[in-house]
C-alpha cells in the first residue's frame, strides 16, 4: 500500500470541542501527523470532559456519553465526544501558560507544517500565540484560525459554539417546523461539520500553494460565514427578490410530497420525496394504485404541491402500518427517493454501511473494543482504515519530548514534576 | 499567485454537489471547465431563485452560485465524437469531477482506468448519492433522504414530533465540500507521485462521517447501548433560544464565567447570593430551574434583540441572533468583513454569499459569473485543443457541441 497522501505533514492541534478537532481529524485520517497540544492543568469542558468537577455522566444524555456511563479510571480518555474525532492523532501535554511549556510548543512549531486552532481570539491573545509569533518559529507555517466570528469585525471577541453560528448565519430560522416558534426546537451542531470541511480544504490547498511558492499563510475561517455559504438559495431569494424564505419543516420549497412519515414501531420514520410525474406514477404503482391516488388534482407537480397536506395524510395512513426499511426498499424499486430515518441500533446492520465497511472495530485501552464510524470516502490508490485508536491524554509524550525534541530522561522528569508532562488532569488527583 | 494556479479541472457534473466541489477548486485558482449537454445544459439552470422571479436559464441563483468562476463548454458525451473530444480534454487536466449514476461512465468507455491510461496523474472524483458500490448504489435520494439515512435526522427536532430536516442546500453543499477536500488531498499526492486515483464520494457517508452529532450518536450507542434521542429545546435552565421584544436569540449561559455574570446580565443581582442559583445541584432542581428560566425569559422579552444578544456576549455568555435572510444582509459582521461578493452577471449585479475563507489576509473571492451555455466553446475547442473552424462547424451541425 502506498503512503497516505498527507504523510510527512506535521500538524500541531490546539483545537477545542468539535469544529477544529474535525478539521484535524480529516487531515489525520489521510496521513498527516496530528499532535494535539493539551494541558493537564485544566480539564477542557466539551473537549475531553463534560464537567470540570468530575460530575458523573447522566445516563441517557447521549452527548455526554462515557462507556457504560462511567467516568472510569481516567475520565480524560473515555469521553465519546472526544474519542469520536481523536483517532489517528497523537497527544502531547504541556502548559502553554508557563514559559517552559511554551518553549516546548515553540520547538515543535519549528518542525511542523501546520497549526490549527479554534479558540476565541482573546484566549489566543492571552497565550500570546498569533500568526506573527508563530511565524518567528517557522516562517513558512500554515496557521489555521477558526473562531466563531472571525478575527475582525464587531463580534470578534464573542464566544460561540456551532449553534450560535447556525443562528447568526440564518440557518436556525430555516430549520424548524412550520407551526412552532424558534424556542421550541433543540439545536444542531451542523456548523461544526461545515467549518471543519472548509478549514481542512483550505489547509491542503495552502500546502499545495506552499510547495510551489515556498510561502505559508494564515487561513482564517469564521464559522458564521461558512454556514451562510451553504444556503445560497435562501440568501439569494432575498438578494434578488427581497423575499424572506421561512422554515419549511420537512417540506420542499418546490415539490411535494416531501416529508418524514411515521412507520410501524416506536419512533420509526421514513422519508419520501416525489418530484416528477414519473416518480409519482412509480409511487402509485408501488401502493398498487389506491383510489385516493387517482384524484386528478394529484396528477401534476403543481397539483401535488397545492394539495400536499391531504396527500400527506393518505401517505401517513399507509406508512404507519409498515416497516420503514420495507417501505424504502419497495419505493426505491419503483424509482422513488425514499429512505428510513436510521437510528443508531439499525445503522450497524444497514446493508449499505456493511457493504462499504463504514464502521471499524477499534480497541482502546480505557474503553474496550467498539465499532467506530470510519473513513468518510474511498480513494482507489489508498485503501484506508483507522490506524490508531483515539489518543489518550499525554499518550505520546515520550515521542514528543524525547524522539522529536531530544529531551533527556532527566529533563522529562523535571517537566513531569512541574506539571507539563502527564496523563491525568491535575484536578483529578487533588 | 493562487494555490491552485496551473490546475485544470474538468467538471462534468450538474446540480449542486459536484459543481460545488469544482467551484471550490475555482475559488483557489484552478481553471475549471464546465462541460454541459448541448441545448439543455445543467439541470440546475432551471432552479430558482431568478432575478425578478422570471425563470431564465442563464440567471438562476442556484446555478450561478455553484458555477461562479468557471469556463463553460457544451459537449454531447452520449456520442462517440463527443467522448473522443472529452478524452482529449481530460488528457490536458489534472482533475475530473463527475456525478453520473454508478456504472454509466464505464458504459461510456470513460471509466477511471480508461481515462488514466492516457493521463496517469489524473484524479477523478465521483460524487454520487450512495457511492460506487453496495446495494443502494442505484437508489435515488433528495437531501432529506440522505439526512435521514446518513445524517443525524433521528436526533434533530422535538421528541414528540417527527425528526426534522435541515434547511435545503446544507446536505448537498456539504457533500460538495467533502468532495473538494478529497480531491485536493489526492491531487496533493498525485502531483508528486505522478499517479492519480479515483475518489468515491457517497453523500450518505459524508453525512454519516460528519461531526454534527451523527458520528457521536453512533459511538455513544456503542459505548452505552442507548440510542440518541431528540431533545427538548433548551437543554438547561440557562440555555436555549430566547424571545426578545422583536426577535429571538440563541443563548448559552452555562459556562462558569457566564454563570457568574448572569445575575448582573438579567438585572437580578440578588441571585448572586441565592443558593437556589449558586449551588449546582439546587440549580438543577425542577422548580429552581423553572424560576431561573422565567427570570431569564422575562429579562429577554424586555430587550431589543440586537442589544440583548450582544449584552449577553459582553457578560461572557454565548449568544447569537436568529437571523433571517434579510437580517443577514444588514448584520454588521458580514458587511464589515467584506463577505458579500458582488458579481455582475446575466441577471444584473447580485450580492452572493462569499467564500468563508480569508487566506494570506485576502478574502478568497471570485469575480467572474457562471458561464453561459457553451460560452467558451471557441476559446477552448479552437484556441486550446486546436480544432479548426470547419471541424467546429461540423461538430456543431452534428449536435456534438
Amino acid at each position: 500500500m502506498s503512503k497516505l497522501p498527507l504523510e510527512g505533514i506535521r500538524v500541531l492541534d490546539i483545537t477545542q470541542i468539535w469544529a477544529g478537532p474535525y478539521t484535524t481529524q480529516l487531515l489525520a485520517d489521510w496521513g498527516a501527523e496530528v499532535i494535539r497540544i493539551e494541558s493537564t492543568q485544566i480539564a477542557p469542558i466539551f473537549t475531553r470532559v463534560w464537567s470540570r468537577e468530575r460530575a458523573a455522566p447522566i445516563p441517557g444524555v447521549w452527548w455526554i456519553a462515557y462507556p457504560n456511563w462511567e467516568l472510569g479510571e481516567n475520565r480524560a480518555n473515555r469521553f465519546a465526544l472526544f474519542n469520536v474525532h481523536a483517532r489517528n492523532k497523537l497527544s502531547g501535554t504541556m502548559d502553554l501558560t508557563r514559559p517552559e511549556g511554551r518553549a516546548v510548543f515553540d520547538s515543535l512549531l519549528q518542525i511542523s507544517d501546520v497549526l490549527v486552532e479554534n479558540n476565541t481570539p482573546t484566549t489566543m491573545s492571552k497565550l500570546g500565540i498569533g500568526y506573527e509569533s508563530v511565524r518567528l518559529q517557522r516562517p513558512d507555517i500554515i496557521m489555521v484560525r477558526m473562531p466563531g466570528f472571525g478575527l475582525s469585525g464587531p463580534y470578534k471577541d464573542y464566544r460561540s459554539m456551532g449553534n450560535h453560528g447556525e443562528a447568526i448565519s440564518g440557518h436556525s430560522w430555516l430549520r424548524n417546523y412550520t407551526d412552532t416558534d424558534f424556542s421550541e426546537v433543540s439545536t444542531t451542531t451542523v456548523g461544526d461539520g461545515v467549518a471543519g470541511l472548509y478549514a481542512a480544504f483550505a489547509t491542503v490547498s495552502a500546502l499545495r500553494g506552499r510547495r510551489r511558492a515556498g510561502k505559508g499563510c494564515l487561513i482564517e475561517l469564521a464559522q458564521c460565514e461558512s454556514m451562510a455559504s451553504f444556503m445560497p438559495r435562501q440568501i439569494l431569494e432575498y438578494a434578488m427578490n427581497r423575499r424572506i424564505p421561512s422554515a419549511l419543516g420537512n417540506r420542499h420549497w418546490s415539490f411535494a410530497p416531501h416529508g418524514c412519515f411515521p412507520c410501524k414501531g416506536e419512533d420509526q420514520w421514513v422519508t419520501i420525496a416525489i418530484g416528477t410525474d414519473n416518480e409519482w406514477e412509480g409511487f402509485v404503482e408501488a401502493l398498487r394504485g389506491p383510489e385516493w391516488a387517482q384524484d386528478s388534482r394529484f396528477a401534476t407537480v403543481t397539483g401535488r404541491f397545492n394539495n400536499q397536506i391531504e396527500i400527506g395524510k393518505h401517505i401517513t395512513a399507509w406508512t404507519q402500518e409498515r416497516d420503514a426499511y420495507e417501505i424504502a426498499t419497495l419505493l426505491q424499486g419503483h424509482g422513488v427517493a425514499a429512505g428510513p430515518v436510521v437510528f443508531d441500533e439499525d445503522a450497524f446492520s444497514d446493508p449499505q454501511y456493511q457493504a462499504r465497511g463504514l464502521f471499524e472495530p477499534v480497541t482502546h485501552v480505557d474503553c474496550g473494543t467498539h465499532l467506530y464510524p470510519g473513513i468518510m470516502w474511498k480513494a482507489s490508490g489508498h485503501p484506508n482504515k483507522i490506524r490508531t485508536p483515539p489518543c489518550r491524554l499525554g499518550e505520546q509524550n515520550n515521542y514528543v519530548y524525547s524522539d522529536l525534541l531530544g529531551y533527556t530522561p532527566k529533563e522529562c522528569l523535571r517537566m513531569e514534576v512541574e506539571g507539563h508532562i502527564g496523563t491525568r488532569y491535575a484536578i483529578d488527583d487533588s | 499567485m493562487l494555490p491552485l494556479d496551473g490546475i485544470r479541472v474538468i467538471d462534468l457534473s450538474q446540480g449542486v454537489p459536484g459543481p460545488f466541489c469544482a467551484r471550490l477548486m475555482a475559488d483557489q485558482g484552478a481553471d475549471v471547465n464546465k462541460v454541459e449537454a448541448p441545448t439543455f445544459g445543467d439541470l440546475s439552470r432551471r432552479l430558482a431563485p431568478f432575478p425578478g422571479m422570471v425563470p431564465q436559464s442563464e440567471s438562476g441563483g442556484t446555478f450561478q452560485y455553484v458555477n461562479l468562476g468557471k469556463r463553460g463548454m457544451t459537449l454531447a458525451i452520449g456520442c462517440e465524437a463527443g467522448r473522443r473530444i472529452l478524452k482529449e480534454l481530460v488528457a490536458t487536466a489534472q482533475v475530473l469531477v463527475e456525478d453520473l449514476e454508478p456504472g454509466v461512465m464505464e458504459t461510456l468507455g470513460l471509466a477511471f482506468d480508461d481515462l488514466s491510461r492516457a493521463n496517469p496523474g489524473l484524479v477523478m472524483t465521483s460524487v454520487t448519492q450512495f457511492g460506487q458500490s453496495g446495494p443502494y448504489r442505484h437508489y435515488k435520494a433528495e437531501e432529506i433522504t440522505q439526512y435521514g439515512m446518513g445524517g443525524p435526522m433521528s436526533v434533530t427536532g422535538s421528541p414528540d414530533r417527527p425528526p426534522l430536516n435541515l434547511a435545503d442546500g446544507i446536505v448537498f453543499h456539504q457533500a460538495g465540500a467533502a468532495a473538494a477536500l478529497a480531491t485536493m488531498i489526492a491531487l496533493f499526492k498525485a502531483e508528486v507521485s505522478g499517479v492519480g486515483e479515483h475518489i468515491d464520494i457517497s453523500i450518505m457517508e459524508v453525512q454519516a462521517g460528519n461531526i454534527d452529532r451523527r458520528s457521536l450518536t453512533f459511538l455513544a450507542y456503542q459505548y452505552t447501548g442507548d440510542r440518541g434521542k431528540r431533545q427538548e429545546a433548551g437543554g438547561s435552565a440557562v440555555s436555549g433560544v430566547l424571545p426578545s421584544r422583536n426577535g429571538y436569540f440563541a443563548f448559552d449561559g452555562g459556562t462558569p464565567a457566564a454563570l457568574e455574570q448572569l445575575p448582573k446580565l438579567i438585572d437580578a443581582p440578588e441571585l448572586a447570593t441565592d443558593p437556589r442559583f449558586t449551588d449546582y445541584d439546587a440549580r438543577h432542581e425542577p422548580e429552581n430551574a423553572e424560576m431561573l428560566t422565567s427570570r431569564i425569559v422575562e429579562w429577554a422579552l424586555g430587550q431589543d434583540n440586537q442589544t440583548a444578544w450582544r449584552k449577553a456576549q459582553e457578560h461572557r455568555a454565548m449568544a447569537a441572533p436568529i437571523n433571517n435572510a434579510a437580517d443577514l444582509q444588514t448584520d454588521p459582521h458580514y458587511s464589515y468583513r467584506g463577505y458579500w461578493n458582488r458579481i455582475e452577471g446575466p441577471g444584473g449585479t447580485v450580492k452572493y454569499p462569499g467564500p468563508p475563507l480569508i487566506m494570506g489576509g485576502t478574502r478568497v473571492s471570485i469575480s467572474r459569473p457562471a458561464p453561459r451555455l457553451g460560452q467558451h466553446n471557441d476559446e477552448i475547442f479552437a484556441g486550446e485543443l486546436g480544432f479548426s473552424r470547419e471541424e467546429l462547424c461540423s461538430l456543431k451541425q452534428a449536435g456534438v457541441i
